[in-house]
Parts: structure tokens; sequence; C-alpha cells
């Protein structure tokens, strides 16, 4: 007999859980390792991994139909990709910003302390969309292309 | 359309990064009965294929260590493999996107989000079309340019179209998602004008309520003060003559008879206090409490109350003294002042234990403390020279109060332990007749206050010399 959807969807949610753990370990040390004092080349090296890390966590989170943990990695992916393109480090803010994504995370992810949606899930996706917002006037610098 | 091969037999590999995504997909591609693999990257992928051929490759495009690109281009390039339809999963947010997959051979694109249906109608899309494919490979060698970049195409024709129209499916997809979402942000908006004129509407009627609360307030307050006045006429003739007749001067009354009469005369004065008060309170909330400011001598007047207050302290064996700092004749209103240090010292007197204390001082501050602040809302009826305030002060060493319990104090009615209102007579108004009139004057109060230690209660009146009052009129007088 095949596995129940139900029984499916609580099994995919452990594993969603072991990845997020996983995957804000490895963002915890790709971050420890990207020092602001970094020349802005070596630093903007380093963004690809914590991107991949990143948007592979975006895509697990609408697996499980997590589309507020989504919304926020999308946020933060848009964030690396601009750094990446004008091959700068990250600035504090948005370094702050993705440390406060990890954290949000790990606590309602891996301590289950929130409902899926709530007041500080929107307040740190107001927070990184303002950074989203700033970073993309920088990126439409004249000069500064797409391709 | 129906495979002409059992969807058992048919084996799926499935290559993605992300654990929980994998998982999704396995199940999903699972309930057709197809046989999935899951490869967690390029290499495991190619591992995955040298041991097994599979009929159709599903891969992310984003990954680590080799993406969904240089992948494809691995298997097309490769003899054996070249014939395996590779559907590649991306976002699909760049043009470059669709050049990148007809530059390495794939031969599909799901754009994600997908939804589950499209993920299934899409793999057995690309297996029918490999069965009934019987075209050579024919290398059409085109050349594309796009962002400054040459791209070679190598793809064969029905690869190329299976692609793009895979693509402009995707683009109508999109299109009708974003039309969607059109209705859904032009319903919100009507819902959120909607939400403003139901607010609108409701401040609306909060703005009348309190309108027609102010005038209730108002009719109440005078009602207060009509009725006091009413009250207090007869009461007179009752005190005129329960005094006439306790002081025998309508005849000598035996022990019993003096002793009634004398209760009546006491609770009709006691009467007479309560409703002098409740009118002073309801005059002062009607704003019909006017103020007459006039030259002052302070000193006097607190000399003369505190020796009329002198006897009722003695009568509970409360001391009761005074210390006075020379301060010159001030604008102020006399009866006012005179009730305020009224209130205040009888209030101490009545809280404070027998064989205690009350300690009453005025002096002149050169400005308020930090912690006291002018309530708002009081026009300015006296504005104080250089900042300069009289600093009344009133210490007891009675039962004192709770921190918490300060806010209440003012309130008028409240005593602060009911317990008390049976123990302390009292109408509860003294002190926010207090503080009312200080507020009229444009003055501030502060209390502190210790349970069991006692209070210290200060008022701060604006300090006008009345010479300089009177020196400022005559000046004003010769120039008009």
């Amino acid at each position: 007999m095949g596995e129940s959807q139900q029984a499916f969807y609580e099994r995919l949610a452990q594993v969603f859980k072991q990845e997020t753990k996983g995957r804000l370990d490895t963002l915890r040390q790709l971050l420890n390792d990207t020092e602001l004092t970094e020349s802005p080349q070596t630093a903007s090296g380093k963004l690809l991994p914590l991107q991949l890390e990143v948007h592979s966590l975006k895509g697990a989170a609408r697996s499980v139909e997590r589309h507020d943990i989504e919304m926020l990695c999308q946020d933060a992916e848009t964030l690396l990709i601009h750094a990446r393109e004008r091959e700068s480090a990250l600035s504090t803010e948005v370094l702050l910003g993705l440390c406060e994504l990890i954290d949000y995370l790990d606590r309602v992810v891996l301590q289950s302390s929130s409902n899926p949606v709530d007041i500080a899930s929107n307040s740190l996706h107001l927070k990184l969309n303002a950074l989203v917002v700033a970073s993309s006037r920088a990126h439409a610098l004249p000069g500064k292309s797409l391709n | 359309m129906s495979l002409t091969l059992k969807s058992s037999a048919i084996d799926i590999l499935v290559v993605e990064d992300s654990p929980t995504q994998a998982e999704k997909m396995r199940y999903l591609i699972g309930t057709k009965g197809y046989n999935v693999r899951v490869a967690v990257d390029g290499t495991q992928a190619l591992d995955a294929i040298k041991e097994r051929k599979p009929n159709l490759v599903l891969s992310d495009v984003l990954m680590p260590e080799m993406d969904g690109y240089t992948l494809c281009k691995l298997i097309k390039e490769d003899e054996n493999w070249g014939d395996i339809p590779v559907i590649l999963i991306t976002t699909l947010n760049d043009p470059k996107d669709i050049v990148r997959g007809l530059e390495c051979g794939a031969d599909n694109f799901i754009r994600k989000p997908y939804t589950e249906s499209y993920l299934l109608a899409r793999i057995e899309y690309a297996l029918m079309n490999q069965q009934i494919r019987t075209g050579k490979n024919m290398d059409v060698g085109i050349v594309l340019y796009l962002g400054n970049q040459k791209h070679f195409i190598n793809s064969q024709r029905q690869q190329i179209l299976d692609l793009l129209i895979s693509t402009y499916e995707q683009a109508i997809f999109v299109n009708e998602e974003l039309q969607q979402r059109e209705r859904q942000v032009l319903d919100l908006n009507m819902r959120l004008a909607q939400y403003t004129s139901e607010l609108e509407a409701t401040n609306r009627v909060i703005a009348r309520k309190n309108i027609e609360l102010e005038h209730a307030n108002r009719a109440k307050s005078e009602f207060l003060a009509n009725m006091s006045h009413e009250l207090r006429t007869p009461l007179n003739a009752i005190l005129g003559f329960s005094e006439a007749l306790k002081d025998g001067l309508v005849g000598v009354m035996g022990d019993k008879q003096k002793e009634y009469i004398t209760d009546i005369f006491e609770s009709g004065s006691h009467l007479l206090a309560l409703i002098n008060d409740i009118l002073d309170l309801a005059k002062i909330e009607a704003g019909r409490m006017d103020l007459e400011i006039a030259p002052t001598d302070v000193s006097a007047i607190l000399e003369s109350s505190i020796s009329l207050l002198t006897e009722r302290a003695h009568a509970h064996q409360i001391r009761l003294s005074l210390e006075l700092q020379p301060i010159d004749i001030v604008m102020l209103d006399q009866r006012k002042f005179k009730q305020i240090v009224f209130n205040l010292v009888s209030n101490a007197i009545k809280f404070t234990p027998s064989g205690g204390d009350v300690f009453v001082s005025i002096g002149k501050a050169s400005r308020l403390p930090d912690s006291v602040s002018i309530a708002a809302g009081f026009t300015k009826t006296l504005q104080a020279d250089n900042g300069a305030y009289i600093e009344l002060s009133v210490i007891d060493t009675g039962i004192g109060m709770q921190a918490d319990a300060l806010d209440k104090l003012f309130q008028p009615f409240v005593q602060l332990d009911s317990g008390l209102t049976r123990k302390f007579e009292g109408s509860g108004l003294g002190l926010a007749i207090v503080k009312q009139l200080v507020e009229l004057h444009s003055g501030a109060m502060e209390v502190k206050s210790e349970v069991g230690c006692g209070s210290k209660f200060t008022v701060f009146l604006p300090y006008v010399s009345a010479i300089d009052a009177t020196n400022s009129a005559s000046s004003l007088k010769a120039t008009g």
C-alpha cells in the first residue's frame, strides 16, 4: 500500500525541518566567513553559495506551502543577486537583515514558536523589502547593467 | 493521448539539491505510477544515468557543484544519452534562460512556481514526444545573438519548437496569473476604500458623541451647581435656628434637648461643607469658576488658617507646625488660596494618627522641579515672574499611600481605601478641588507618599509680585 497523502505531508514537514536546520547552519557559517573588511571583489565571490542556499530554502518552503518563508527568502535572494551583479560586498544593513532572517527562521521552523504568517514575519518582510527597494535603486544606476 | 509504455516501466530521474523539493516531486510523479529516482546534484545524476538510462530527466537549474544547464549539455552530448528528454525547472525570469536552454539542448522548461497538474502534463508530453519522434539528429547550427553575446544552437528543430512552445505557454500562464493578481489588487483597493469610508463614518459618530458627551457633562455640572444652591437655602435656615436653640437664644433647654440640637447643628454643618464642595467642583467643571486675582499676603492667610485648624489638630493629639519664609505680597485669589490651604491641612490632620505631626511650610521656588509639569488645557491665568513659584508644602506622618494609588488621588468622590470612608469622614472632594483650584491658577501639584510613613503634598503657584503687577498696570495705564 502506498503512503497516504496526510502521512506524506507530515513526513515532508519533517524533511523540511531537517533541511532548514542544515541550510541555516550553512548560512551562518557562510555569513561568518563573509568578513566586512574584505575587498568587495573577494566578498562578492562568496555570495553565490549564500544565494544558492537561500534559493533552495525558498523552493523547499514553497513545497510545504510556507509562503511567508518563501517570500522572505525571495527578498534575501534578490538582495544577494543585486550584490553579486554589482560585485560589491554586503552592506551592514543587508548583513544584519540576513542575520535577522536566519534567527526568524530558526524560531518559526525549528522551534515552531509562531503561526505561519505573523506580525514578525510581516515586519521582517517590510524591512527586507525596503532594503530590496534601496538596492534596486542602486542597481539601476547608469553603468549598472543586468547583463 | 496515451503512452505506449506502462507507467511503472518508465524511469524518471529527478535532479534536485533540496531534499524537500525532491521528496515532493518523487511523491507527485510517483502518484502517476512512474518509477522515480533522485539525484542531489549533476555529478550524482550522471552516475545514476550510467547505472541505468532513464526515460526522462527532470532537473533544477540552480544547484551547487554543477548547474542544470551543464548537466543537460553533458547528457545531450553523449551519443548514448542524447535522446533522453531533459526538462529544466527554472524561474524563467531572464531571456537568457531560454537561450541557455536551447544551447544545452533542453527539451522543455517548467517554470517555477508550477502547479502539480502542469508538472505532470509536461512530463507526459515530453515522454510522448520522445516516443513519436522519428527524426534523426540534424544539426541546424543556428547562431543567435542576445545581449551582445553569441549563442550557437545545435538542437533539433522539434526540440526547439517544443522548448519555445512551452515557453510561450508559460508566458500565457504568467499573464493569466498577473491578470488574476490585478483583479485581486483591484478588489483589495475597493475593500480598502470601503473600510476607509466606514472608518471615517465611525470617526464622525465618535466626534458627534464627544460633543454630546461634553454638553451632557456641562449640563450635569450646571444641574449640580443649581441643586447645591437650592439645597443650601433651606439648610441655612436649619443651621441658623439650630444654632440659636443650641446657644439658648430662645429659652433654656434640658441636657437631652441640648445634645440633640447640637447633633442637628453639627450634621447640618457637615452637610453644608459637603454641598459647598460639590458646588465648587461643579462650578469649576462647568467653567463657571472665576478667579478674583488681588494682592494677597499669603503668610497672613497661612497663619490664620493654621490657627483655625490648630484646635482640630490638638483634639486629635496632633502637633501642627508652620514654617514661613519671607514672601512679598503676591497676586492670587485669596479665597481660593485659603481653600487650598484649608483642604490640604484638614486632609493631613484627618489621615494622621494621634501623636503624629503635620508640618506646613511656604517659600519661593526659583523654578518648577523637573518632576512637575503644568497641566495643559487651562488658560494661563497667571504668568510667573522669571519662572518663579510659591511653594506650599504640607507634610504629615499619616497612613501614607501606595504608589499605584496616587493616580486615583485627585479623582472626585474617591477615598483610596473604601474602609477609610467609614473611618475618616469626608466627601472625597477635597483634593479634587485643590487640584482644580491650583490648575486654575496655572499652578501644579506634586505628591510623595510612603505607606505607614506619611505623605507630602506640594503646591506650586505662579509667583507674581503685587508690586511688579501694580507697576506694569500703571505703566500700561500711562502709555494707554
